[in-house]
């Protein structure tokens, strides 16, 4: 059995009132509001006051959760998977529903040690996946999700027409869709 | 007009979509599923993979630590009095530990506070007995999240009109009390309600109202049977 981080340890404490142990927590939570501003700014435009709510949802989420934080790896990756889930989440919403309507998903996938590896995995080979496409379309995919740019900046810096940079954006999601698609005989193996 | 099932022309309609610059309530989009039902469909299947990339990018970058610059005024503040509110204070976590401390205070209970126990329950018990709902046995989940106002710019005048409001949808009803507190950017309290009982707004003074610095953090705080809730925070600049 793998053996527990020591954040673990200093998580009860804190459950249990222990002010150094409080102390630390609250250091560690501090990053919330960091990782937000960072990974909100990939997702283009998204209103102050919308960030310093997802950042207090994180945190309340967090603290509710923190009986439940396995100690598997070190509590900032515990703490920037809820704030990407919760990202997420609000980022689905507001897609379904044109508009922030904020709510809270009903459970945190995230949270859950027996998925916590599996995910890790499926990460990995989502970002195998793009290295294998490779050319133009990789870099366009990397350009949009990973550095956060929209295309008319891709455009600009480029001098590629927007046009031809959608239509190698969609040709690379579709030909990542190809690889990362469970062939038979994946699921027994 | 090209048919939206030749290759470039979805593509970039789709592309457009999945990266936010065009609605999928759009008409051209609506138009293009409705003369291809396919579309919709890889459209869903799309955007579950571009969340999925985006997703895989930023669970696999380093987590942001503590130590990097505040990422806007009062970030840092917010999440020390939502640890602090929400976490047992050592003295209390002492107490409970402590069984004999407990009883040596219950053998000191005067004989009022007998009294009034005693009241308690009978009218407890008989607001159960007469059809009364139950009573709440663990404080409520409380989410205002973004129904506080004001937030971002607002004028004086209309804070005075409007008031400080919040709004917890899934609890409309909420039995604790509310208390708002006002601070200005150095993290000083500059204006404290009073305790609001179960009111979602509070209307501040004209001289109150005059009193506040430009830019506010301010926060609502529910307290049930003693015990605060996290507090929820907004930043308003009143002009």
């Amino acid at each position: 059995m793998q053996p527990l981080h020591p954040d673990h340890a200093l998580a009860q404490a804190a459950l249990r009132g222990e002010p150094a142990a409080v102390a630390w927590l609250e250091t560690r939570l501090l990053a919330v509001p960091r990782l937000l501003r960072r990974s909100t700014s990939r997702f283009g435009p998204i209103a102050q006051h919308d960030v310093e709510d997802l950042a207090q949802q994180v945190v309340s989420i967090a603290l509710r959760r923190l009986p439940d934080y396995h100690g598997l790896a070190p509590f900032e990756a515990w703490v920037h998977r809820i704030a990407v889930h919760t990202l997420f989440g609000w980022r689905r919403r507001q897609r379904r529903h044109g508009s922030a309507g904020f709510e809270v998903d009903p459970i945190d996938p995230g949270l859950d040690p027996t998925t916590w590896f599996a995910d890790q995995e499926r990460w990995r080979d989502v970002q195998a996946a793009i290295g294998r496409i490779g050319g133009v379309e990789a870099e366009v995919l990397r350009q949009v999700h990973f550095e956060g740019l929209d295309f008319a900046t891709i455009s600009r810096r480029t001098g590629i027409a927007m046009a031809t940079l959608r239509t190698r954006y969609y040709r690379g999601l579709q030909r990542l869709r190809e690889i990362l698609r469970p062939r038979p005989g994946d699921q027994d193996a | 007009m090209t048919a939206p099932d030749q290759g470039p022309d979805r593509g970039e309609l789709l592309a457009r979509v999945l990266t936010g610059e065009l609605s999928p309530d759009a008409p051209e989009v609506r138009r293009a599923m409705a003369a291809d039902p396919s579309v919709a469909g890889e459209l869903r299947e799309l955007a579950r993979l571009a969340d999925e990339l985006a997703e895989a990018d930023a669970m696999t970058s380093p987590p942001a630590t503590g130590s990097d610059a505040e990422p806007w005024p009062g970030a840092d503040d917010m999440v020390r009095r939502q640890v602090r509110s929400s976490l047992p204070r050592p003295d209390t976590a002492g107490t409970r530990s402590e069984p004999r401390a407990e009883e040596r205070s219950r053998r000191r209970l005067p004989t009022w506070r007998l009294v009034l126990a005693a009241a308690l329950i009978v009218v407890v018990v008989g607001w159960r007995a007469f059809g009364g709902s139950d009573l709440p046995t663990a404080p409520p989940d409380v989410r205002l999240g973004r129904q506080l106002w004001p937030r971002g710019d607002v004028t004086r005048d209309q804070l005075l009109r409007e008031g400080f409001h919040w709004e917890d949808p899934e609890h409309p009803t909420t039995i604790g009390r509310f208390q708002v507190v006002v601070r200005n950017p150095n993290g000083d309290d500059v204006l404290k309600s009073l305790s609001l009982g179960t009111t979602e707004r509070w209307l501040p003074t004209r001289e109150q109202v005059d009193s506040l610095p430009t830019v506010i953090t301010w926060t609502v705080t529910l307290q049930v049977g003693g015990e605060s809730q996290p507090p929820w925070t907004a930043t308003a600049t009143l002009r």
